[in-house]
């Protein structure tokens, strides 16, 4: 039931939501974030095998290695992770992968798909230190590829990015 | 009228000012060149290679594989097998792959044995891809392609001989199979500029008739008859490696070191410079911290001639004490002179500085492949300009604070 009191409510909350919604849409996200609901950090990686040759263990990423949190398409989020620089020019990084732990890549197997953030950079980084997080700020987008291979992803536009003080 | 008054007496005193400014000039001049040199270093490293998602070479160490095959720098520690090139080839990851054979040289220029693919896949400077400037790239077995520096140094027209020598730096040369200059690039500012390309059937070609590093006696297998023989490299330098989807880097990196058929190594281009960056910092730190230390000494000079300058115009402040001027004016006076000073100062470092590129450039790129550009100055180097002044400012008021305190009698008084 409307009276005048309640629909001017609703009109000024109306007029209001863009102001609060702009203040409300900066979401600061984890890695576990990017999972989705019901997944467990725990069991995005597969059952794996050992590598008795090389002493390593090779992890199979099963289909919750690909899985994205659906909910992140298009908001605007802020997250801290480490630089994977890809295109470096003089002024800084403009391409990189933003990963949950550095020096991922050489001893260890690689994150799965849905804990990798493709990042392109509005302004480059300066960054000089592989070791150094950084929080990034921007609008985030799934399904950041679809090859031939079905891999998926998630990718960022950094409007923003800010030295992580621990 | 302070400040006429500080100009004023600047000129009446023009000799040791005028060294006192010089010695802020030189140190201005030295640690903006110092930071130009750095930012150019830098600049001309980064730029050398874009859009490769991963080299491939021989296990060693990434900055080694990145300087050698990239930056012609150093040497491989061993050879990749062709078997292994194709198999990395043949990953569903992989959407192109460039072999890159080194180890030839001709004159004091490498030669890089590699596929037309390269033309294609290889750029710099944010994505650039490499111009033709004249000719055109590789059609024949005993084509070559010639960077910029390389037709500039020896004066390499469209058409001209080449010989390649086996080795690095050598005079055992391959007589028996002259190359043509077929193209010559556009100046690229990397080490592609000194670098004398050919296809790599080329490589294995001049090395048909060889054995151990010398060519067999009286062994030639004619030019046509190379021509038609089948030239599958045995083995490559090192590869470059674009990736269908950045997703897919640390996959193929993972699968390419984990090979087991034979120990190799897959770096990230822009890892493996971050960890250059890593080692050089350190000395860029330290010749900073050393030209920072001269302005530092510069500055300390300034304050030492202020202050030996304020005995011999005791006398001066006496008489515009006594003609009623305040003992703030004289303060302002000397501080007013040292802003100037270190002013002035700058502004001469300034046009060092530019002089000294103007005349250093085109040395700098010729003998180090370094370029440096000559841009305006950038905020970063207002702003030590500006620090500068303000130390000047600063370091007056030492001398300045006791010219305040001393009282009009003081210069006033006849002393013998």
């Amino acid at each position: 039931m409307l009276n005048r009191r309640s629909t001017l409510m609703l009109l000024s909350g109306a007029l209001a939501t863009p102001k609060t919604a702009l203040a409300a849409t900066l979401r600061e996200i984890t890695w576990d974030d990017l999972l989705p609901a019901g997944v467990p950090y725990s069991e995005i990686i597969g059952e794996g095998e050992l590598d008795e040759v090389n002493d390593t263990w090779n992890p199979i990423y099963d289909e919750n290695a690909t899985k994205l949190n659906e909910s992140l398409d298009g908001s605007y989020i802020k997250m801290p992770g480490f630089v994977i620089p890809f295109d470096i020019s003089a002024k800084g990084v403009t391409e990189f992968m933003l990963v949950p732990y550095t020096g991922a890549c050489i001893h260890m197997p690689p994150p799965p798909a849905n804990q990798l953030v493709m990042v392109n950079a509005k302004t480059p980084w300066p960054s000089d230190d592989l070791w150094d997080p950084i929080w990034v700020i921007g609008m985030m987008r799934t399904r950041l590829q679809s090859t031939d291979l079905g891999q998926t992803g998630y990718a960022i536009v950094a409007d923003q990015m800010e030295v992580y003080e621990w | 009228m302070i400040l006429r008054l500080a100009i004023a007496s600047l000129f009446a005193r023009a000799l040791t000012v005028g060294m006192t400014i010089l010695a802020i000039a030189l140190s201005v001049a030295l640690f903006l060149g110092v930071e130009k040199i750095r930012t150019g270093a830098k600049a001309s490293f980064a730029d050398t290679i874009s859009g490769t998602d991963l080299i491939v070479g021989a296990r060693s160490g990434s900055v080694q594989l990145l300087l050698y095959s990239v930056f012609r720098i150093g040497n491989a520690t061993n050879n990749v097998t062709w078997q292994s090139y194709k198999d990395i080839s043949a990953r569903p990851e992989v959407d192109w792959i460039v072999p890159i054979s080194l180890g030839d040289s001709h004159r004091q220029f490498r030669v890089m044995g590699t596929s037309v693919a390269f033309f294609e896949h290889y750029k710099y400077r944010q994505g650039r891809s490499l111009a033709v400037a004249d000719g055109a790239i590789l059609s024949d077995l005993f084509d070559t392609v010639i960077g910029a520096d390389v037709a500039a140094t020896l004066e390499y027209e469209i058409g001209d001989p080449i010989i390649v020598a086996h080795g690095l730096a050598s005079f055992a040369e391959h007589k028996d199979q002259p190359f043509r200059v077929y193209g010559i690039l556009e100046k690229t500012g990397t080490p592609i500029d000194r670098t004398v390309i050919v296809s790599m059937e080329a490589i294995e070609a001049i090395h048909v008739d060889w054995q151990g590093g010398a060519q067999v006696q009286g062994q030639a297998t004619p030019a046509d008859e190379l021509r038609q023989m089948e030239l599958t490299p045995k083995a490559i330098t090192a590869a470059l490696v674009g990736v269908k989807s950045p997703l897919q880097i640390f996959r193929l990196q993972r699968a390419i070191n984990e090979y087991g058929q034979e120990p190799l190594l897959a770096i990230l281009p822009g890892v493996a410079l971050q960890e250059l960056w890593g080692i050089v910092g350190i000395a860029e730190t330290a010749l900073l911290g050393v030209s920072f230390m001269v302005v530092v000494t510069a500055l300390i000079g300034m304050m030492a001639t202020i202050f030996s300058s304020l005995n011999e115009r005791r006398r001066e402040m006496a008489i515009f004490r006594a003609m009623g001027a305040r003992p703030a004016t004289i303060l302002s006076i000397l501080v007013l002179e040292a802003v100037v000073m270190a002013a002035l100062g700058v502004l001469l470092g300034l046009g060092l500085l530019y002089l000294g590129l103007f005349i250093g450039q085109p040395i700098l790129d010729r003998e180090f492949g370094l370029w440096l550009a000559i841009d305006p100055p950038s905020l970063r180097e207002v702003w030590v300009m500006l620090a500068v002044i303000a130390a000047g400012a600063i370091v007056s008021m030492v001398p300045a604070i006791r010219a305040y305190r001393l009282s009009v009698a003081d210069g006033m008084v006849v002393k013998t």
